[in-house]
């Protein structure tokens, strides 16, 4: 019998979105201050993920 | 790590896509970081090279997504158009537009994941935007 896998695709859009909405907010400026949370999100969900 | 994923899934788009905006992001943070300790000096037109030449990557991989499905021809239209107003300097334009590009991207995620949940055919995932009439082709 054939191993069961996750679909992959879902996961890659999802830490892309949340990262490009986050660091998008500050470019809007929208939020004007503090962009460096975004490195974490950067680092371990846009980028790992 | 969903690039590497894909690989094993056999999809080469997704494989190729992922990958490269994972490096994406990895690019930013360790640019931010190593600017941040004074380590490397970055200069405006040196993000724009890059932020364009991501630009290039998503205009091109767009045209992939006529043959794919609604929701990423979405994604990857707002995206190289993200891409390339960041480039121009154009940032809060640019942020407005990514902000468009999280929405579809997010929406892409959450169809994807709630097809296999709901096991039913969501909207914008299921078509493509150019059809190709399979059998005409052959002569």
């Amino acid at each position: 019998m054939a191993e069961k896998l996750a679909n992959p695709a879902p996961l890659g859009p999802s830490g892309f979105a949340l990262t490009t909405l986050v660091l998008s907010l500050f470019n809007a400026h929208i939020i004007t201050a503090g962009s460096d949370v975004v490195i974490g999100l950067a680092a371990f969900y846009g980028g790992l993920a | 790590m969903a690039g590497i994923l894909e690989w094993r899934a056999g999809n080469t788009f997704g494989y190729a896509a992922f990958f490269t905006y994972g490096a994406f992001w990895e690019w930013y943070f360790i640019t931010v970081l190593l600017a941040h300790m004074g380590l490397i000096t970055i200069s405006l037109a040196g993000l724009s090279a890059v932020l364009a030449a991501f630009g290039v990557f998503t205009f091109i991989f767009w045209i992939y997504t006529f043959r794919l499905n609604w929701a990423l021809w979405f994604v990857f239209l707002t995206l190289w158009l993200t891409f390339f107003l960041l480039a121009a300097g154009l940032t809060i334009a640019g942020g407005y537009m990514g902000i468009i590009t999280a929405f579809f991207a997010w929406y892409t995620a959450f169809a994807l994941v709630a097809q296999e949940v709901f096991n039913r055919p969501i909207p914008l995932l299921t078509s493509p935007p150019i059809k190709v009439k399979s059998e005409t082709a052959k002569h």
